[in-house]
């Protein structure tokens, strides 16, 4: 079970894809008409092959002669300098894909990208047909979310679902990803639940509780020395 | 100064079959693609963020800009850092011991008002598997879900029990 926003909410599906024998000069036009910086190389049934992206063109970029005729230096690996003469996308793209499920959590998706040192993950279903893309920031995107959604998800889901607290007792605000909730409690345990709970809420800034309480049971807690906060 | 804006650069040329380059480019993006120094490739002017702002708060700003990376200036508007989309996904990446930490302290202790021995915390590769027993079986879910909204967890292994069944009840501690 997860709690924070999944890959498959966050991703890109409508994902165009090349295939191997697509040329150079049309991968261009394709990544500056679609606003993209990657683009995957897929078989015929779909499968991800590869991937070509900004920095595998601009590579073959830096092995053109300059406009008066110098000869760039040829980069070091043997390996990048095939990529710099390749002219299609089987000769270009990065291998092997790394790929991810539309079911994982952002943060399992964040981690593949940093174990594997890539910018994006293609997103595979279980027969390995690409269904998505998701980029660095689309994972990002968990902290954009819309302040009616956040609103939703704290009264719906953590205040009424988690503390079966209705909006007579507690009233949330969000504004830019700022939650205010204001009401009254029985417990100053229980206020202080919600507000941590609110405070986990993916896309929230910060929470301001002023929610009051007719019985403080966390006094006790607070003045013992070493406590956090 | 941007991968982007080099890519525009390199678009810009003609191609060996001679045909005019450039055609799809806005009149900003062809002054963009004609010049040969920094100054004249640079996305100016800069957005920029301070030091102790929130990921959330760089991130908003990173969107609303359309940026890739933000340079972060002190109050005298000097030059302290970059922060890159890469080092927002951090919050992603947050060490073992320092999730344990987080449940440990602020969620079972001070959330929750636990015993911090009666609850161990296993945390690996984000995964996290609390276990032991808490007073009331209203807590175990609230818990639980607490955990998986902590920054970092990937998911959680529930293995708390509990002394009294008050399921339906209250919550209460």
């Amino acid at each position: 079970m997860t709690r924070h926003s999944t890959v498959g909410e966050v991703m890109t599906r409508d994902v165009v894809t090349v295939r191997p024998d697509t040329p150079f000069k049309e991968i261009t036009s394709v990544l500056s008409a679609r606003g993209i910086s990657a683009v995957p190389v897929a078989d015929a049934r779909g499968a991800p092959m590869g991937l070509v992206s900004e920095a595998d063109l601009l590579r073959r970029q830096t092995e053109q002669p300059d406009e008066y005729g110098g000869q760039p230096a040829p980069p070091g690996w043997p390996h990048e300098r095939s990529k710099a003469r390749a002219e299609n996308a089987a000769g270009l793209m990065t291998t092997p894909v790394v790929t991810a499920r539309p079911d994982w959590p952002v943060t399992q998706a964040a981690r593949t990208m940093d174990h594997h040192r890539v910018r994006r993950l293609l997103v595979v279903d279980e027969t390995d047909r690409i269904v998505g893309i998701v980029s660095r920031s689309d994972l990002l995107r968990v902290f954009l979310r819309p302040d009616e959604e956040i609103r939703e998800e704290i009264r719906d889901d953590v205040l009424k679902g988690m503390l079966r607290l209705g909006g007579m007792e507690v009233q949330v605000q969000v504004h830019d990803g700022v939650v205010t909730l204001r009401g009254e409690v029985e417990r100053h345990s229980t206020a202080r639940i919600a507000e941590r709970l609110a405070k986990g809420v993916d896309g929230v800034v910060t929470v301001r509780p002023m929610i009051d309480y007719a019985v403080d049971d966390v006094a006790a807690q607070d003045v013992r020395p070493g406590s956090p906060r | 100064m941007s991968e982007a804006d080099l890519l525009r650069k390199q678009q810009s040329q003609p191609d060996p079959g001679g045909h005019p380059a450039g055609a799809h480019l806005s009149p900003a993006e062809r002054d963009k693609a004609r010049a040969w120094t920094a100054e004249g490739l640079m996305t100016s002017p800069a957005v920029t963020a301070r030091p102790q702002w929130s990921v959330v708060e760089a991130a908003r700003t990173m969107a609303r800009h359309h940026v890739k990376r933000l340079p972060v200036v002190d109050g005298a508007d000097r030059l302290v850092g970059i922060i890159s989309r890469a080092d927002l996904l951090h919050v992603f990446l947050r060490r073992d011991v320092t999730i344990r930490e987080e449940i440990t302290v602020d969620v079972l202790t001070r959330t929750l008002g636990l015993d911090p021995a009666s609850v161990t915390v296993h945390v690996e590769d984000g995964r996290v598997t609390p276990t032991g027993t808490v007073p009331h079986s209203s807590l175990v879910p609230l818990a639980v879900r607490l955990c998986e909204s902590v920054d970092g967890v990937v998911d959680v292994t529930n293995r708390l029990g509990s002394r009294v069944d008050d399921a339906g009840g209250v919550p209460r501690r």
